[in-house]
């Protein structure tokens, strides 16, 4: 029971994008299509499972001191693995990321998590919370993505289904379209729940993002 | 002293494991990347010239290119052969598009008829300039004899070698063309050659 | 595309392709810091220092090292050490030399090294073939286009304090969508240059 909840969680109630705010740069860069969406998060599920794994199996041994450049290491292991298992068994795939896929390393998603989870838990427990945060990073891009695409496009999955009943509004696809599909997704959310959305997992965040509620700086030290 | 020395340790350890772990994985995969890349190169090769059986390489492409910046997009020559015969010749170029580079295979025949263009790799704007795959922009270059140089217009298409823009991506559009005519002007040069000979 | 003028390049980055508002480099820092000018200011100062530095070593090593002996795939993992590496010199640098420059840039050096920016920025140089000098001057543009968009956002935002916004908007969503029209203002510059 406790491990399922550990992969809910990821999902829904601490949702990496839309709740915690975290890696915000690929959610508005690669969410140009519901394809790549999913093909991003799918690299990003297996980054996240094989990092938090092996940071779990050795943070009784990583020295306090080093555990950052230590984390960075270990998860830049995984994403050029990623890299160049896209590169020669998906190579469409890792066109249409480009350089996206190296910048997994700099994705908060994962440095927060080995920082929360996987450096006091279990290796099963790292596991299977990756494969939530994954989980809910994947749908959410693919929501952000499907929406771009479909207002965007008239396709989904590359497939038309709007049949031509409106002219697709190109904007969607580019840069404004993704802040503006951003920005009234997580003013939906914030209607629709009780919580509201607070930048705060940035505080979970080794690196100090200099955020906490609502986009207003952490005071200074 | 200690506390320095052993996360030192550590830190190096993990980087020598990772690396390693790199190394392997790079062994395995750097075949295939590569046989990939050349898997699409002899389809498109195969596409733009569906007369040819075979291909060969031209090495003297270099001596063309360099004398001329208008001729640098070209980066691979090839003649298409059916049997003994040549059938005409194909080029594989690059140019700079709005997102980066356009991967472009142009094939030609030998009474200079371009047979067909294929766009391959780019990073152009979908719904903007990565329309230049799809007609009715790519079809502009094919079956088409230019006896002047190409241009690029705006909806006053009046013949052949006036190719229409896509509409909000005139900087693809221009990329394409330019390519296109860098390989109509290397296969007149190499024409020049063998005709010399 | 080794031939672009430097006056191209810098144009592009700041204007055409501008980090943060078309190529979404830098948004984490983009969205948390741009409440006041005066933060905004500090942190694109530090941002485009290491951006210059960083885009310099990387292609120096990247050429030297990696090409040397053949190991480009250590590519992204060697580049995000060396940025961590710089931002700590950078840090320990300030505190002894320019302790005024320390206290004033204080929190932002550390979340520089998770700056999508940085790490973008020395991988474009690559993929753009451009060699040190272009390397080092796309790196201070891009720095320069990352605070740019910063400082127009802080102007944006600080005004958006006064303005009646409905609940469910308040805070990052207004902020994104206003985000999107800095953005598509941005997007005019398109047809300005062809790089």
């Amino acid at each position: 029971m406790k491990g399922f909840k550990t992969v809910t969680k990821g999902i829904i109630k601490e949702n990496p994008v839309f709740r915690l705010v975290l890696g915000t740069c690929p959610t508005l860069a690669v969410t140009t299509s519901a394809e790549n969406a999913i093909g991003m998060g799918a690299a990003v599920i297996f980054v996240l499972m094989g990092s938090n794994a092996v940071i779990s199996l050795l943070r009784k041994v990583i020295p306090d001191k080093v555990r950052i450049p230590a984390y960075i290491t270990i998860i830049s292991g995984f994403v050029t693995i990623v890299q160049m298992l896209l590169k020669a068994y998906l190579p469409a795939i890792d066109k249409q990321l480009g350089i996206y896929i190296p910048l997994i390393v700099v994705n908060c998603i994962i440095l927060a998590r080995a920082e929360m989870f996987a450096s006091k838990n279990g290796p099963l427990m790292s596991i299977l919370d990756g494969l939530g945060m994954g989980i809910g990073f994947t749908l959410s891009l693919l929501v952000m993505g499907s929406i771009r695409e479909i207002l965007g496009n008239g396709t989904w999955f590359g497939m038309n289904i709007t049949g031509g009943i409106y002219e697709p509004a190109i904007i969607m696809i580019l840069p404004p379209g993704g802040f503006l599909a951003f920005g009234f997704i997580m003013a939906a959310i914030n209607k629709f729940s009780t919580k509201k959305v607070e930048h705060t997992g940035c505080a979970s965040c080794p690196m100090p993002c200099g955020v906490s509620n609502n986009g207003e700086e952490a005071q200074a030290k | 002293m200690r506390d320095i020395v052993k996360p030192t340790v550590v830190l190096l350890l993990i980087c020598s494991i990772v690396t390693l772990a790199l190394a392997f994985t790079n062994t395995l995969t750097k075949d295939k990347i590569d046989e990939a890349a050349r898997i699409e190169e002899d389809n498109a090769k195969r596409e733009v010239l569906a007369l040819a059986e075979s291909f060969e390489e031209i090495q003297a492409l270099d001596a063309i290119v360099n004398r001329n910046e208008a001729l640098s997009p070209v980066k691979k020559a090839f003649v298409g052969l059916k049997g003994e015969d040549v059938v005409g010749r194909v080029f594989i170029t690059e140019t700079k598009g709005y997102g980066g580079t356009i991967k472009i295979t142009v094939g030609i025949d030998s009474e200079g008829t371009i047979t067909k263009v294929k766009i391959g790799d780019n990073n152009e704007t979908p719904g903007l300039g990565a329309k230049a795959k799809d007609e009715p922009f790519i079809s502009q270059f094919e079956n088409i004899a230019p006896k002047e140089r190409l241009t690029v217009v705006k909806n006053k298409k009046s013949k052949d070698e006036e190719i229409n823009a896509i509409s909000g991506a005139t900087i693809t559009s221009k990329a394409v063309t330019k390519a296109v005519q860098a390989a109509l002007d290397v296969n007149a040069e190499l024409e020049k050659a063998e005709g010399d000979l | 595309m080794n031939d672009a003028s430097l006056m191209i390049i810098i144009i592009s980055a700041l204007l055409v392709k501008n980090f943060v508002l078309s190529q979404f480099l830098g948004i984490c820092p983009f969205l948390g810091v741009s409440t006041k000018l005066s933060t905004a200011l500090g942190m694109g100062c530090a941002v485009t220092f290491v951006m210059t530095i960083a885009s310099f070593v990387t292609r120096l090593l990247y050429d030297g090292l990696l090409v040397t002996f053949g190991l480009e795939y250590l590519q992204t993992i060697l580049f995000i050490l060396v940025i961590a590496a710089l931002v700590q010199l950078v840090e320990i640098i300030l505190k002894k030399f320019v302790p005024p420059l320390y206290r004033a840039l204080g929190i932002y050096l550390p979340l520089i090294t998770t700056n999508c920016a940085v790490l973008g920025v020395a991988l474009l140089n690559i993929d753009e073939g451009f060699n040190v000098l272009r390397s080092t001057v796309y790196g201070f543009a891009a720095g320069l286009g990352f605070t740019l968009a910063l400082i127009l956002f802080a102007g944006v935002r600080e005004r958006l304090e006064y303005s009646n916004i409905p609940e469910s908007f308040k805070g990052l969503p207004i902020a994104l969508i206003s985000a999107a029209f800095v953005s598509l203002a941005f997007f005019g510059f398109q047809g300005l240059l062809g790089i």
